[in-house]
């Protein structure tokens, strides 16, 4: 349902994306590793080209993303959910009004009442129904993520991009955002792409776990095999990395 | 006294009919005189006819000659009358201008050296009003005796004429008729009463009256002409209404500023020598005196032009500020978001910047709106080209670049969330960017459309 083939982006002289390939199925979970600056973000925000590419294919459901229009492309974004690391969420408005905010542009007018009942049964889903009509400012970190979180499953969308949407959050904060995304895992409905360093965590629930390394994927497999015998340096240093716990 | 100086003028004009007919009025009394007498003759001639010796042709001459002389009688004391209700008239057109002239002359300060001018021309105005007054009680008191004579002698001016009519159809023989006719005519006490009005006016002396109305004329008018004449070329260009107010306004400067060099500009004509001219000032001036000798002509300021000019000029100027101040602020508040926002947009196509499009921006809108508002408004720095103004928005809108940072910046993560729901730029200003934006016109308009 994702194809990527050759995706290729630099930033004036310095090549970030040298080549960047791999395939994701309907309802499967990737987890992207690599040490940081490797290009893992720059890889997913292409898929909805929140950062342009320079070249190469990405076909989403069919569909050549590189040669939409303006327009097919904002349609696009809307059937793609993104969760960022800082969260950006919306700080004027409340928990519930962030996460409605996506929908109200969607082509289908729905009324305020089934989008607001919606949104409550998302917040369930994020184990936030309580903080509803709370502001951004009273909410901790891990709140914070899984309102982002809820909010990018407001669309159903066929594909989640997470770009490290722990990291910005204190250690015991991480395990309630991943809590949350574990059960998302379970959709058979989307696709997850995760760019993640919490390896457990991507051993744990991932179907396939990309390596990359220098704007490239240097490795690629399933949990249970991938560090089994890594060809290359970065896997290499996971599985001590792994070793070592 | 924009009033008041026509009104002075009128007082030549209406002086000069007075005396005119003034004098016109002493002939004819000249001319009562002749007629009274002639009148007197004939009747005692008719009386005559009445008596006994009767021939008709002479009898007709005679009424004739009586009718044209009652003729010239009616119409001398109809002059009379006109003569006094002129006098009257002219005497209640002093009073009057009198009273203008007092209000006039309240409004300004006691000091004042118009006031002065203004109670001595008041002062002339009640002279020449009381001596005419004077001149013209008696001549006045014979006119006023004519006058109930008048309907009387009219009426026997009609008798007269009808006799000589019925004379001119009578048959001969028919003598005893006209006698009683003639009886008749000289009976009634009209003459006496004639005659004793008569003795009155031939008491009137008038060669005195004629000097002394000729002397009105001369002595108190030349005064007042000068006066006149002195009030209008003093004041050449004051026709307002506030004219008393300017004068006092003057008057205190004058009073109260200490004038350190006063100057006296003297005008010669071209070929006189400058130096010889010079010498002879400085012979007839003294020590302490420094002149200078110029050949242009000096132009004198027109105080009330310049203070209009001056305060014109600081009307546009604070309109000038007013706009500057107020484009300013708008700039600031308003615009900065949307340059903050054309360069995030820019940067987010991550094309080539060769120029920083939002201070391009800053600097049009700030021209555009300066220039415009000067125009329309027509505002202005006094001395400055009304160019300017486009080239002062212009820096006004980089200013407001430069600072659009620090006044309105917008959130990049709230940008890329929005974009990431698929909101194109327009829906990322309208729901997220102006929203969270300081106060400002943008806002406002806004607020009808955001959905939260
Ligand atoms: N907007 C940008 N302009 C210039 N360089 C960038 C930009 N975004 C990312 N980079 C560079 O591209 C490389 C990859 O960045 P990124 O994809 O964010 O790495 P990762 O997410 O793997 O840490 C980094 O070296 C980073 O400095
Ligand atoms: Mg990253």
């Amino acid at each position: 349902m994702l194809q990527v083939n050759n995706l290729i982006k630099s930033y004036g002289s310095t090549q970030v994306l040298t080549g960047v390939d791999f395939k994701v199925n309907k309802g499967e979970t990737v987890a992207i590793m690599g040490p940081s600056g490797c290009g893992k973000s720059t890889t997913i925000r292409c898929i909805n080209r929140l950062t342009e590419p320079d070249g190469g294919e990405i076909i989403f459901k069919g569909v050549p993303v590189l040669e939409l229009s303006e327009q097919q492309l904002l349609s696009l974004r809307k059937e793609i959910g993104f969760v960022f690391q800082k969260f950006n969420l919306i700080e004027r408005l409340t928990v519930l009004e962030n996460i409605i905010l996506p929908v109200i542009k969607t082509e289908v007018e729905a009324c305020e009442q089934e989008l607001e009942q919606k949104a409550l049964q998302v917040l369930e889903k994020v184990k936030l129904a309580e903080k509803a009509t709370s502001s951004i400012k009273q909410l901790s970190g891990g709140q914070k993520q899984r309102v982002g979180i809820a909010r990018a499953l407001m669309i159903d969308p066929s594909l989640l991009l997470l770009d490290e949407p722990t990291a910005s959050l204190d250690p015991i904060l991480v395990r309630e955002v991943l809590e949350v995304i574990e059960e998302l895992t379970d959709l058979q409905d989307t696709a997850i792409i995760i760019v993640t360093h919490e390896v457990s965590f991507a051993l744990q629930v991932a179907d396939l776990i990309l390596l990359m390394d220098q704007g490239r994927i240097v490795e690629q497999g399933s949990p249970a095999e991938i560090f089994v015998a890594p060809q290359s340096e970065v896997g290499q240093k996971y599985k001590k990395l792994l070793e070592y716990y | 006294m924009s009033k008041l100086v026509p009104q002075l003028d009128q007082i030549f004009a209406r002086t000069d009919n007075l005396l005119t007919e003034l004098m016109e009025v002493i002939t004819a009394f000249g001319h009562l005189t002749e007629t009274v007498e002639e009148i007197n003759h004939l009747t005692t001639r008719l009386d005559g006819f009445g008596q006994g010796e009767f021939e008709i042709g002479q009898l007709q001459t005679t009424l004739q000659s009586l009718e044209d002389n009652l003729d010239n009688l009616v119409t001398l004391i109809n002059r009379l009358n006109y003569a006094q209700s002129l006098i009257i008239e002219f005497q209640d057109f002093l009073v009057t201008t009198q009273a203008e002239l007092r209000m006039q002359s309240n409004n300004l300060e006691p000091t004042s050296p118009y006031r002065q001018q203004l109670e001595e021309l008041i002062a002339n105005l009640a002279e020449l009003e009381s001596r005419i007054d004077q001149n013209t009680a008696e001549i006045i008191e014979v006119i006023n005796n004519y006058n109930p004579l008048l309907t009387e002698v009219t009426s026997w001016q009609e008798d007269v004429t009808t006799v000589n009519q019925v004379l001119a159809n009578l048959e001969a023989g028919d003598e005893e008729r006209a006698q009683e006719l003639v009886a008749d005519l000289t009976d009634g006490d009209l003459f006496a009463e004639l005659n004793e009005v008569q003795q009155q006016s031939l008491a009137l002396d008038l060669v005195e009256l004629e000097e002394e109305v000729a002397s009105l004329q001369r002595l108190d008018f030349e005064a007042i002409v000068e006066e006149l004449e002195y009030i209008q070329q003093a004041l050449p260009k004051l026709r307002d209404e506030e004219i008393t107010d300017s004068i006092d306004l003057i008057d205190q400067h004058l009073a109260g500023s200490v004038i350190p060099g006063a100057e006296l500009s003297l005008l010669v004509p071209a070929e006189a020598e400058l130096e010889g001219v010079e010498a002879i000032v400085e012979q007839q001036l003294g020590a302490g005196l420094s002149s200078y000798t110029s050949q242009v002509a000096i132009i004198n300021p027109d105080l009330r032009g310049q203070i209009y000019q001056i305060l014109s000029e600081v009307k546009t100027l604070l309109m000038a500020l007013t706009a500057i101040i107020s484009i300013l602020f708008f700039l600031l508040f308003d615009q900065t978001l949307l340059i903050n926002a054309i360069r995030l947009i820019e940067r987010d196509q991550n094309k080539k910047q060769w120029i920083d499009l939002g201070s391009c921006y800053g600097c049009l809108t700030g021209a555009s709106l300066l220039g415009t508002t000067f125009y329309l408004t027509g505002a202005e720095i006094p001395y400055i080209p009304f160019y300017i103004s486009f080239l002062v928005g212009g820096v006004l809108g980089i200013i407001a670049a430069k600072k659009a940072k620090a006044m309105n910046e917008i959130s990049q993560d709230e940008f890329r969330a929005g974009q990431a729901f698929g909101f194109n730029y327009a829906q990322i200003m309208q729901e997220i960017i102006i929203p969270t934006s300081k106060p400002g016109l943008l806002k406002l308009l806004n607020k009808r459309k955001v959905y939260f």
